[in-house]
C-alpha cells in the first residue's frame, strides 16, 4: 500500500506515493532521480549513502522513506550553489582527496553536517565525523586535510 | 624533489586537480549503478549454498508463475564455453551447469519488472543438490587421493612454476650466514565500495551493449565474447566511472552473462547490482600463501643467495593465478637487490572457496613481505645497519638481474638515503619510546609487466577547428587519475590548458581499449600512445606552421596557445589561427594518432623466469612508525614515510594519494583483515559489518619524497609507480611491530590476540 510522503530535497518538495518498506536512499536515486547519493553496502556500514537530515547526516539506507515525511533533505547535488562550488568541495579538489570518487558523496555530506555545526572543529571531531564513511582507495589522510582547511579559512 | 629537478615544463609534473574531480564532487559523475535505459528490468542471481556440490536439477516452473518475472535463465542457457586467462587454464563458465566449486557460484538468474520481485523469485527456484567434500585447504588440495575439483583435471594444481639462476647450493655455501622462515598470509577482500554492477541490451538483431562497471573493459570483452560465442564486433562495451577496482573488475562476471543472457530472452535492457553481501562472500579475494624462505648472505650483509617455495591457495577458479605465481619470483623476491644465486618453486592451487586473482599490488606485496622480514631478521641477527644493507645490495642503474631483467634507471640507493634523512635513521636508537617501532622495506614496482596477448596502447587526438582538443585514450579512471594524467601530457605537447583537453568514455566501438589497468602500466603505456598521438597532431600542424613563420618544421613550438620557431620566439601565431588555418584554408582536418606496444621486450618465459618484463622499473622505500597497546595488543600505525623513484611523477599529488591509499589498504591485510570460513566453505563475513576495513582513525600522517631519474624509456620521464607502496607497507609494518615488541610475527594478520598472546608469555 503506497503511502503519501512529502520530502524537501535541495530545497525542492516533492510530493509522492510510496511504499512503506522503500528507504530514503531508494526514493532519493530512483524515484527523485538524484543518483550521486551512493549505494555502498545498503546497511549503513559504508556511510556512501549519506545525506543531512534536518541538519544530522544520516545514512539514507537506514532510513525508511515514510520516516522523513515533512523533512528537510540535502543530496551532494544541492551542495554547491547554482555552479559555484561550497568551500568544502574546493577543498577536496585542492587537497587531491578524492580518487575513485564513489565514497566522496557521503564523505561531503558527512564533513558538511560538521561544519554547518562546528565552525572551528578539531581535527579529532573531524574523524570522528566521518568515522562512519568508508574509503577503500584510503584517502582518508587528505580528506582529513580538506576538511581541516575549511575551518582554517572560515 | 629538489628545486633542481624541475624542468620547464607547462603542466606535466604539477600537483594539478584532477580533471574528473568537479564531477565527482559534486554527484555528478556517472557510474554504472546509476544508469537506466528505457524499459530496464532488474536481475538477481541465485547462489549456492554449497562449497561444492553436484546439480542435480533445476526447476524455475513456480519463480515463472510469479506476477513480474520476465524470465529465468541457468546455465544451460550459455553455449558451454570455457573462458580464462591463458588457454591452459581456461576453467570458467558464465554460470554453473553441473557443479558448483565455491560458495556462492551463480546456478540461476531472475530478471523482473523491480528488484524485490527479482528477489522473491529467488526463493521460488527450487534447485537439488548432491552435496561434495570441499577441498578447503592446500594440504586438503594437494594431499595423496585428493578430491578433484575440475573434472576436467586430475590434480588441484592449476598452475606451477619452477626457476633456478646460478646455482643456489654453491651460493649458501659461500654464504657467511643463512636463515630460513616460513611465513604465511591470509586471503582478503578487496573491498571496493562501488559493489559490481551492469547494464546489458541485446537488440533485435544481437548486437550486445554492456555497460559496467569494469576496471579493465578489455578483458571483460574478450572474456565475454568467447564464453558467449560472439565475434568481438558483436558486443559494444563502454565503461562509465569505477569506484574502484583494485584488480577485482577486470573479468566477465556471472552478472554480465546472466544480464545479457536475461535481456536476449526478454528483449529488454537488464540491469543487475549485487549487494556487498554477495561480493563479500563470493568475489574475488587475495591468494592465501605459505611462503619458505632461505636467505644466504655473508656477514657484512651482501646477499649472495635465495630460495623460496611458496604455495597459493587460490579458490575455485585459475583467474591470473599462473601470473601470479611467476610475478611473485620476478617482481616480488628477484628486485630491488642484487643476488647471483636464486631458486623458486610454486604451485597454485583451486579450492572450493571464491577464486583469487590479483589484488592491489599483485603477488609483490606477499613476496616482499616474506622477503623484507626474513631481510631484516637477519640483519638484526648480523648487528647490522638496516639502512646500511639494503643500500650495500640495492641494484644500480644499467645493471640487469640474475634473470636477465634489465632495470634502466634505478634511484633505490638515494631513496633509502632520503628516507634515512627523513625519519632521522642515525639518532633514533637513543631516544626509542617503550612500544614504539619503526620498520623499513623496499620494493621494486613494474611499470605494466608485458605477459602476452594483446598488450599494446593506443590513442587519438583530435583538433576541432576552433581549437579544442578531443584526447581518446583507453585509461579507464578508477581513480588512479589517468584522466588527469594522459591530460597533462597531451596538453604539454601541444600547449594547451589541461582543461581544454576534453575525454570521453572507453568504448570499444567509436574509442580505444587499452589492454587493462593492471600492472601500474597506464601512465607509462597510454601515456607513450598519447604523448605520440599528440606530438602526430602537432607535426602535421607544424607542416603547415612552418611556411607561415617562414621556419623551419622541426623548429616549431608549441607552447601557451600559441605556436612560434624556437629560433624566433618573438614571431608568433596564435593556436587558433593555426588551426583556422588547417581547417578552412588547407582543408585539411587535424587527428592525431599513437600507439606503444613495447615490442622490444622480450617475452618473460613463463616456465622458466628468465627474460624481461617490462621496459622501466620504478622504486619505493618505506618507513611505517607503529605503536603497540600492551593492554590491548593493538597496533596503530602512527606515520608513513614513503622515498621513490618514480621516474618523473606526472602528477605527484595523484601519485601521492594513490600510494598513501595504497599504504591504508595494506595495512588492513597487515593487522586485521582477514577472510574466514567454517569448515564447509561458507564464508563467515558477509559485510562490511563482519569484514572490518581501515577506517580515517587507521590511516596515518604520510611523507613522501621523490628521487627524479627521467627514466629515458618513460613518457616524460615517468615511470609505473600506483601500486608501489602496496609492496612495501606490509613488511615494513611487520618489521615495526618486531622493532616495538622485540617478537617476529610471521603469519598474518598481526592481530592484537597474536601480539597479546607474547606480551603475556613474556611478562
Ligand atoms: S549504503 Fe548506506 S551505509 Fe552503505
Ligand atoms: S575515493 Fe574511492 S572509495 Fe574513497
Amino acid at each position: 500500500m503506497k503511502r503519501p510522503v512529502e520530502l524537501t530535497v535541495n530545497g525542492v518538495l516533492y510530493k509522492l506515493e510510496i511504499e512503506p518498506r522503500r528507504t530514503l536512499l531508494e526514493v532519493i536515486r530512483e524515484i527523485i532521480g538524484l543518483t550521486g547519493t551512493k549505494r555502498g553496502c545498503d546497511r549503513g556500514n559504508c556511510g556512501s549513502c549519506t545525506v543531512i537530515m534536518d541538519q544530522k547526516p544520516i545514512a539514507s539506507c537506514l532510513v525508511l522513506a515514510v520516516e522523513a515525511h515533512g523533512k528537510n533533505i540535502t543530496t551532494i547535488e544541492g551542495v554547491a550553489d547554482h555552479g559555484h562550488l561550497h568551500p568544502l568541495q574546493e577543498a577536496f579538489l585542492e587537497h587531491g582527496a578524492i580518487q575513485c570518487g564513489f565514497c566522496t558523496p557521503g564523505m561531503v555530506m558527512s564533513a558538511k553536517a560538521l561544519i554547518d555545526n562546528n565552525q572551528a572543529p578539531l581535527e579529532s571531531e573531524i574523524k570522528e565525523a566521518i568515522s562512519g564513511n568508508l574509503c577503500r582507495c584510503g584517502g582518508y589522510a587528505r580528506i582529513v586535510k580538506a576538511i581541516a582547511s575549511v575551518k582554517a579559512k572560515s | 624533489m629538489n628545486k633542481s629537478d624541475l624542468k620547464d615544463y607547462a603542466v606535466v609534473g604539477k600537483p594539478i586537480r584532477r580533471v574528473d574531480g568537479p564531477a565527482k564532487v559534486t554527484g555528478k559523475a556517472t557510474y554504472a549503478g546509476d544508469l537506466l535505459l528505457p524499459g530496464t528490468l532488474h536481475g538477481k542471481i541465485l547462489r549456492s549454498p554449497y562449497a561444492h556440490a553436484r546439480i542435480l536439477n533445476i526447476d524455475y516452473s513456480r519463480a515463472m508463475k510469479l506476477h513480474g518475472v520476465r524470465a529465468v535463465v541457468t546455465g544451460r542457457d550459455f553455449p558451454g564455453v570455457r573462458y580464462g586467462f591463458m588457454p591452459q587454464t581456461r576453467d570458467q563458465l558464465p554460470m554453473a551447469t553441473d557443479k558448483v566449486k565455491h560458495y556462492g557460484e551463480a546456478v540461476a538468474a531472475v530478471a523482473a519488472i523491480d528488484e524485490d520481485i527479482a528477489e522473491e523469485a529467488l526463493d521460488l527456484i527450487d534447485v537439488e543438490y548432491e552435496e561434495l567434500t570441499p577441498v578447503l585447504t592446500i594440504d586438503d588440495a594437494m594431499k595423496e587421493g585428493a578430491v578433484i575439483i575440475h573434472d576436467h583435471m586430475d590434480t588441484n594444481i592449476a598452475a606451477s612454476s619452477k626457476m633456478h639462476f646460478g646455482d643456489v647450493e654453491k651460493g649458501f655455501k659461500e654464504s657467511d650466514y643463512i636463515r630460513e622462515e616460513k611465513f604465511t598470509t591470509q586471503r582478503v577482500s578487496i573491498g571496493f565500495i562501488e559493489p559490481h554492477a551492469v547494464i546489458v541490451n541485446v537488440d533485435n538483431s544481437g548486437n550486445v551493449l554492456i555497460q559496467g562497471s569494469k576496471q579493465s573493459p578489455y578483458i571483460t570483452w574478450r572474456h565475454f565474447c568467447r564464453a558467449m560465442d560472439l565475434p568481438l564486433g558483436k558486443v559494444r562495451i563502454i565503461n562509465p566511472y569505477v569506484g574502484g577496482g583494485f584488480s577485482g573488475k577486470h573479468e566477465a562476471l556471472d552478472l554480465d552473462f546472466a544480464a545479457a543472457a536475461l535481456s536476449k530472452k526478454t528483449g529488454f535492457p537488464v540491469k543487475i547490482v549485487l549487494s556487498q553481501d554477495e561480493v563479500i562472500a563470493a568475489f574475488k579475494q587475495r591468494h592465501a600463501k605459505h611462503v619458505e624462505i632461505k636467505i644466504g648472505m655473508k656477514k657484512d650483509g651482501t646477499l649472495v643467495a635465495c630460495e623460496c617455495k611458496m604455495i597459493a591457495e587460490g579458490g575455485a577458479y585459475a583467474s591470473v593465478g599462473p601470473f601470479n605465481i611467476v610475478i611473485f619470483a620476478t617482481s616480488g623476491l628477484l628486485l630491488p637487490y642484487r643476488m647471483s644465486h636464486f631458486k623458486y618453486e610454486a604451485h597454485r592451487v583451486y579450492t572450493n572457496k571464491p577464486w583469487c586473482g590479483s589484488v592491489r599490488g599483485q603477488s609483490i606485496p606477499i613476496a616482499r613481505f616474506a622477503f623484507e622480514s626474513l631481510f631484516n631478521m637477519m640483519i638484526d641477527d648480523l648487528g647490522l645497519d638496516q639502512l646500511e644493507v639494503r643500500k650495500k645490495n640495492s641494484i644500480l642503474s644499467g645493471e640487469s638481474t640474475i634473470n636477465k631483467m634489465t632495470v634502466g634507471t634505478a634511484g633505490m640507493v638515494e631513496a633509502i638515503e632520503k628516507l634515512g634523512e627523513m625519519i632521522g635513521w642515525d639518532g633514533r636508537k637513543k631516544k626509542k619510546a617503550p612500544y614504539r617501532g619503526i620498520g623499513i622495506a623496499c620494493s621494486p614496482q613494474v611499470s605494466g609487466a608485458r605477459m602476452g596477448g594483446h598488450f599494446g596502447s593506443s590513442a587519438v587526438v583530435k583538433v576541432d577547428e576552433d581549437g579544442g582538443v578531443c584526447l581518446i585514450h583507453g585509461g579507464t579512471e578508477i581513480g588512479q587519475g589517468c584522466d588527469t594524467v594522459l591530460a597533462q601530457m597531451a596538453a604539454e605537447v601541444i600547449g594547451v590548458p589541461v582543461e581544454e583537453i576534453r575525454q570521453m568514455e572507453e568504448d570499444s566501438d567509436v574509442a580505444v581499449l587499452e589492454a587493462g589497468m593492471f600492472s601500474s602500466r597506464c601512465t607509462f603505456w597510454a601515456g607513450h600512445a598519447v604523448k605520440r598521438a599528440a606530438e602526430d597532431a602537432c607535426q602535421q600542424l607544424a607542416e603547415i606552421a612552418a611556411p607561415l613563420l617562414e621556419a623551419s618544421k622541426d623548429d616549431i613550438v608549441f607552447k601557451n596557445k600559441t605556436v612560434f620557431s624556437r629560433k624566433n620566439p618573438g614571431r608568433a601565431i596564435a593556436f587558433i589561427d593555426l588551426v583556422r588555418n588547417a581547417y578552412y584554408t588547407k582543408g585539411q582536418p587535424i587527428y592525431g594518432r599513437g600507439s606503444y606496444s613495447a615490442s622490444n621486450i622480450p617475452m618473460p618465459d613463463l616456465k622458466t623466469g628468465e627474460g624481461d618484463v617490462t621496459n622501466a622499473w620504478a622504486f619505493f622505500a618505506q618507513a611505517v612508525e607503529v605503536e603497540v597497546d600492551p593492554e590491548t595488543g593493538r597496533v596503530k600505525v602512527l606515520k608513513s614515510v614513503c622515498t621513490r623513484d618514480v621516474g618523473r611523477p606526472i602528477n605527484p599529488m595523484l601519485l601521492d594519494a594513490q600510494l598513501e591509499g595504497g599504504t591504508v589498504f595494506t595495512s588492513g591485510q597487515a593487522l586485521y583483515e582477514e577472510c574466514c570460513f567454517d569448515e564447509k566453505g561458507r564464508p563467515l563475513q558477509n559485510s562490511f559489518l563482519d569484514y572490518k576495513m581501515p577506517t580515517v582513525m587507521e590511516a596515518p600522517e604520510n611523507e613522501h619524497f621523490d628521487i627524479i631519474t627521467d627514466d629515458p624509456n618513460g613518457p616524460f620521464g615517468a615511470k609505473g609507480a600506483g601500486e608501489g607502496s602496496n609492496g612495501t607497507t606490509l613488511a615494513a609494518i611487520a618489521n615495526a611491530v618486531e622493532d616495538a615488541i622485540g617478537v617476529r610475527i610471521k603469519d598474518l594478520p598481526i592481530t592484537p590476540e597474536k601480539i597479546l598472546a607474547i606480551l603475556k608469555q613474556r611478562r
